[in-house]
């Protein structure tokens, strides 16, 4: 139990995906300047990763990974693709006979969370770290949750900058970055919280 | 040996993926009028709100159902009117009007009485007044050209807004987003847009006071032009009905707010 709460605190505030690893910068910042599709973004994002951690976990210990299956660790990166990619599909297919409002309201993101390498660096990391079922499942949604919030907090930020004076030259994209990078110094502070 | 295991495993894995894949689209396919795709295609697809539907798609399925017209897409235009009826079958012979958006402050230079520092947005502006002279006129933080889905809208080297005329879609959002309601959408009439460059209420003498080119209300506008083209209301000029006729080098307006777009 401790274990799994390390895990989720440790992959939202300490080594978070987005400020920590750096990993899916392009929805961060593409999808940032409103609140509620980055809030929508973040949600998908979330499911997708619980559900990439609940199937590549049993693919890779049964069949890639060297001690226990066939021996087959440089497939990893292709097969958890495909998995990622034929999960999105069937969440899309599914969202949009059931849900169909939740649908419309994620629009182009859902097919984008395909190509976020913090989804496909989850997957990566649960077998680096050699993590078991459970913690893979925690792994991976806590590292959703830290994505959410990370671009949830930027989302507000972006929609406050709209009106503060920013120099000319600093417009748009430049002020978005050093927001990020403040942002991350910000989030290591929480550095602290586990020991090593 | 690891060659052909590694090639089973990822063939196998790529067959499960895409016979579960195509199980599930056989079990949750949506059914959708054939229509709607068709009529999606035709539409620009900017999902800019002026037919009263959230987005394009929305439209076409209203459109395919019947419960909407053909004629709501003002982005569109006449082009996409033609191609809708053609979808549904309809007939598009009838004249389509087409408007496009006027701002009506266009003054030469802006009375302040005030500095003001706060957010630099038309809409916190307004709320104090922005430190302009005039009540009525612009003010210039280009709220406007920020809703503008098309870039038609640019502030000028002295922070007026400048409307593109051939990419005005007259869409409206701009209507919505200015706080003093300067912007109309006015009717095209020959290929140009004739408008009254100015919203002051008050009383001509008030106007003069905060403005050199604001709407005095003298009504010569209203002599000089064609009957019914002009009216004067509420201390303040306006175009009621578009007119091939009017001449604006023959109105004389004395404070030269009357403009024309084309």
């Amino acid at each position: 139990m401790r274990e799994l709460v390390t895990i989720f605190i440790s992959a939202v505030l300490v080594n978070n995906f987005v400020l920590y690893y750096f990993l899916g910068i392009c929805p961060f910042l593409g999808v940032s300047s409103r609140l509620d599709s980055a809030l929508g973004i973040g949600m998908a994002t979330t499911f997708v990763m619980t559900m990439t951690a609940l199937v590549t976990w049993p693919l890779n210990y049964y069949v890639l990974s060297a001690d226990t299956g066939m021996g087959l660790p440089f497939l990893e990166y292709v097969i958890f693709i495909i998995v990622i990619a034929s999960l999105v599909q069937f969440v899309e297919m599914f969202l949009r006979r059931f849900f169909h409002n939740l649908y419309r309201a994620l629009g182009i993101y859902l097919p984008l969370i395909t190509t976020n390498c913090a989804i496909l660096g989850m997957a990566l990391f649960m077998v680096l770290r050699e993590y078991g079922y459970i913690e893979t499942v925690v792994f991976g949604f806590s590292a959703g949750a830290g994505f959410t919030m990370v671009i949830v907090i930027m989302a507000g930020i972006r929609e406050d900058i709209k009106y503060a004076p920013v120099p000319e030259i600093f417009k748009g994209a430049p002020i978005t970055l050093i927001t990020a990078g403040l942002l991350a110094l910000a989030f290591m502070g929480f550095s602290g919280i586990i020991a090593p | 040996m690891t060659v052909i295991q590694s090639i089973i495993v990822f063939g196998s894995i790529g067959l499960v993926a895409g016979i579960i894949l195509v199980i599930a689209y056989s079990k949750l396919k949506v059914e959708e009028d054939p229509k709607v795709e068709k009529i999606l295609e035709s539409l620009p697809g900017l999902n800019c709100g002026s037919c009263g539907c959230a987005s394009c798609h929305e439209y076409a399925v209203l459109l395919a159902k019947g419960e909407a017209g053909i004629d709501l897409c003002r982005p569109g235009g006449p082009e996409v009117r033609k191609k809708l009826a053609f979808i549904m079958n309809m007939d598009s012979s009838e004249e389509c009007a087409v408007f496009k958006a006027v701002i009506r402050c266009r003054t030469q230079e802006r009375k302040c009485t005030a500095d003001y520092t706060g957010p630099r947005t038309c809409a916190a502006a307004h709320l104090t007044g922005g430190g302009m002279a005039c009540k009525y006129g612009c003010l210039g933080y280009g709220d406007c050209v920020e809703a503008c889905p098309f870039g038609a809208i640019s502030l000028d080297k002295d922070n007026f807004p400048v409307i593109n005329f051939s990419l005005c879609t007259a869409c409206g959002l701009c209507v919505r987003s200015c706080p003093r309601n300067l912007i109309t959408l006015e009717r095209v009439i020959d290929g140009r847009v004739v408008y009254v460059g100015c919203s002051n209420r008050q009383p001509g003498k008030e106007t003069r006071k905060v403005c050199v080119s604001g709407c005095i209300a003298c009504r010569i506008c209203e002599k000089k032009a064609p009957e019914g083209t002009f009216q004067v209301k509420d201390n303040l000029s306006g175009v009621i009905r578009q007119d091939p006729g009017i001449k604006i080098d023959e109105i004389k307006c004395p404070t030269k707010c009357i403009y024309e777009m084309s």
